[in-house]
């Protein structure tokens, strides 16, 4: 049986569309991009990361 | 696929043909990213809308740039009335496509632009939002008659805001119209056909009805069993009439029943029917007439309840309405107050300016080798803010003599600023101000001999003074390293064969080890 009371804790205001700008301005905006990036950038790939050398000839 | 490091178009390699990063790790996201967004669609294709959302929800993890997953995620909330959420993606999927990936044709733009330029849909969709956050007031109040009408509005102005129909069919649950709850979650299955929430009370809303209809499988049965005697029950040998009503009834009558009045009973047939026809008047009143009646009154009852919540409800709104109308015409006001006091001050000081213009004019017509006497009142009429509501002879009598006072202007408050910072106690904050005011009569199409060493003496007095405050004070003062970094970045990027380049790049790391 569903239990009213605390089935209605799951529903939430809904923010207005004049507070869009918060929903953006929260948005995480980190992905796992940034996040190779940033493990490249701080060595954690060792060797590999580092650009290949370029022959000549 | 371009690599993230130097943005050279990649091939099949692992490698970048151009800076020979490894980019095999990088290219693995990006296809794991543009996987879980084929996932997304073909769920949302099938309508399974919340199995979408995760998946577009991880491709965006992988890539933020995903457009495409952007912009579908971002379609889907709008489809599940989840206006606000859909904005925002369509808004940052803008945004990136502007900053970085700039394709041609981004759906983002068509989405907002069809969504803002619609007012009517735009109300429409606010005004949903706002009866939805109230009538989930009312639900926690413990006021569920007003939230289902509060609901039913929001679901005829927006009727694919699932949210809003999953707590309709919560309230149709809670108050054990399981019929009503179960037509509400099957509109909900069809906008969405995995959500857990509407399966959750799709299987509530039928059990409760299947235990409903046992149970009157039940009593039916028992009054079958009442009704239709048992064989064994008939009279041996005895004959009897049988027939069925309209119910399907059964009825047996043995053949020598005696009919009252008929075969011989003592009351006379007058009396018995008056006797029966009371008795059957007084049974219609009361199992037919009554019941109805009291229904009826208890329904009118019920409906004039809600009749006057949705009033009070529609005033509550229109009080709120009221409220925020009231305090924009305060802040209107407040606003209207401050121009005026403004406007009163500037017409006190509208004839000081006159004067100094007039006062300037005669100056220079009596001597115009003098300018040292004509800048010196000319000063006090700024180029930024002379001619602010000012007539237009005031603006044409003004522009003539700057046209003529312009450079001894320049020059002069030059001068001051520059020798302020070559000072042997320098002082920068009147270095900055004269500085500040002597670019205003900067011409931006020939600059003066002394412009770059005016930028680099205007830069290091906004960092000296930011160097020699205490640690207190700085944290107020990060405007000085803005405007430090402006004029140090002109230098750089606008004169970078000037003397002054060395000095400005020194200063630049000492900034930037702050």
């Amino acid at each position: 049986m569903i239990n009213f009371e605390e089935e209605l804790k799951n529903y939430h205001p809904s923010l207005e569309i004049q507070d869009a700008e918060d929903a953006i301005y929260n948005q995480d905006m980190k992905d796992m991009v940034d996040v190779m990036v940033r493990a490249a950038k701080d060595g954690v790939f060792g060797v590999e990361s580092t650009p290949a050398k370029k022959t000549f000839g | 696929m371009f690599c993230y490091k130097c943005g050279c178009e990649l091939n099949q390699t692992d490698r970048c043909p151009n800076c020979g990063t490894d980019v095999g790790m990088y290219k693995k996201i990006l296809y794991t990213s543009n996987y879980l967004y084929n996932d997304g669609l073909e769920k949302a294709q099938v309508r399974d809308l919340s199995g979408a959302i995760l998946s577009l929800k991880q491709a965006l993890w992988y890539n933020k740039d995903n457009l495409n997953a952007r912009n579908l995620l971002g379609l889907i909330y709008y489809e599940v009335g989840e206006t606000v959420a859909a904005l925002a993606e369509w808004v940052i999927a803008k945004n990136i496509n502007d900053e970085r990936l700039h394709e041609k044709e981004n759906a983002a733009e068509r989405y907002l632009n069809e969504v803002q330029s619609n007012r009517q849909l735009m109300d429409n969709l606010n005004t949903s939002i706002a009866r939805y956050n109230h009538a989930l007031d009312c639900c926690r109040a413990g006021n569920t008659d007003v939230a289902i009408l509060q609901l039913k509005k929001v679901l005829s102005l927006n009727p694919h805001y699932l949210r809003a129909r999953q707590l309709l069919s919560l309230l149709y649950l809670n108050s054990r119209q399981w019929q009503r709850a179960q037509r509400e979650l099957e509109k909900c299955s069809r906008l969405d056909v995995s959500n857990t929430t509407t399966l959750r009370y799709m299987k509530e809303a039928e059990e409760q009805l299947a235990k409903e209809r046992g149970e009157d499988e039940n009593k039916r049965r028992q009054n079958r069993r009442r009704t239709v005697p048992a064989p064994s029950a008939e009279p041996d040998g005895e004959q009897v009439i049988k027939y069925t009503n309209s119910d399907h009834e059964t009825i047996i009558q043995p053949v020598g029943s005696r009919i009252p009045g008929v075969d011989g009973f003592a009351f006379p047939v007058w009396i018995l029917g008056g006797v029966i026809g009371a008795i059957l008047g007084a049974a219609v009143m009361a199992f037919l007439v009554m019941p109805a009646r009291i229904q009826q009154v208890r329904s009118q009852g019920a409906e004039e309840v809600r009749t006057v919540s949705a009033q009070i409800d529609s005033k509550e709104l229109e009080i709120r309405d009221l409220q925020g109308q009231i305090e924009n015409l305060n802040a209107e006001q407040e606003r209207l107050n401050t121009e005026l006091d403004q406007a009163l001050a500037n017409a006190s000081t509208d004839g000081g300016k006159a004067n100094n213009l007039f006062y300037t004019a005669a100056c220079y017509i009596n001597n115009p080798e003098d300018t040292a006497t004509s800048t010196s009142v000319f000063r006090a009429l700024r180029p930024d803010t002379a001619k602010y509501d000012a007539s237009e002879q005031f603006g044409a009598l003004y522009d003539a003599l700057y046209l003529r006072l312009r450079s001894a202007m320049l020059d002069k408050i030059a001068y001051s600023g520059i020798a302020a910072y070559e000072a042997a106690l320098p002082d920068y904050q009147k270095a900055i101000s004269e500085l500040e005011e002597a670019n205003l009569y900067e011409d931006p199409e020939a600059y003066s001999l002394t412009y770059v060493k005016r930028l680099f003496y205007l830069g290091d007095s906004y960092l000296q003074l930011y160097l020699n405050a205490d640690a207190a004070t700085r944290e107020n003062m990060t405007d000085n390293l803005t405007k430090a970094r402006e004029y140090f970045d002109r230098i750089v990027n606008e004169f970078s064969d000037s003397e002054y380049l060395v000095q400005t790049q020194a200063r630049l790391q000492t900034m930037n080890g702050l």
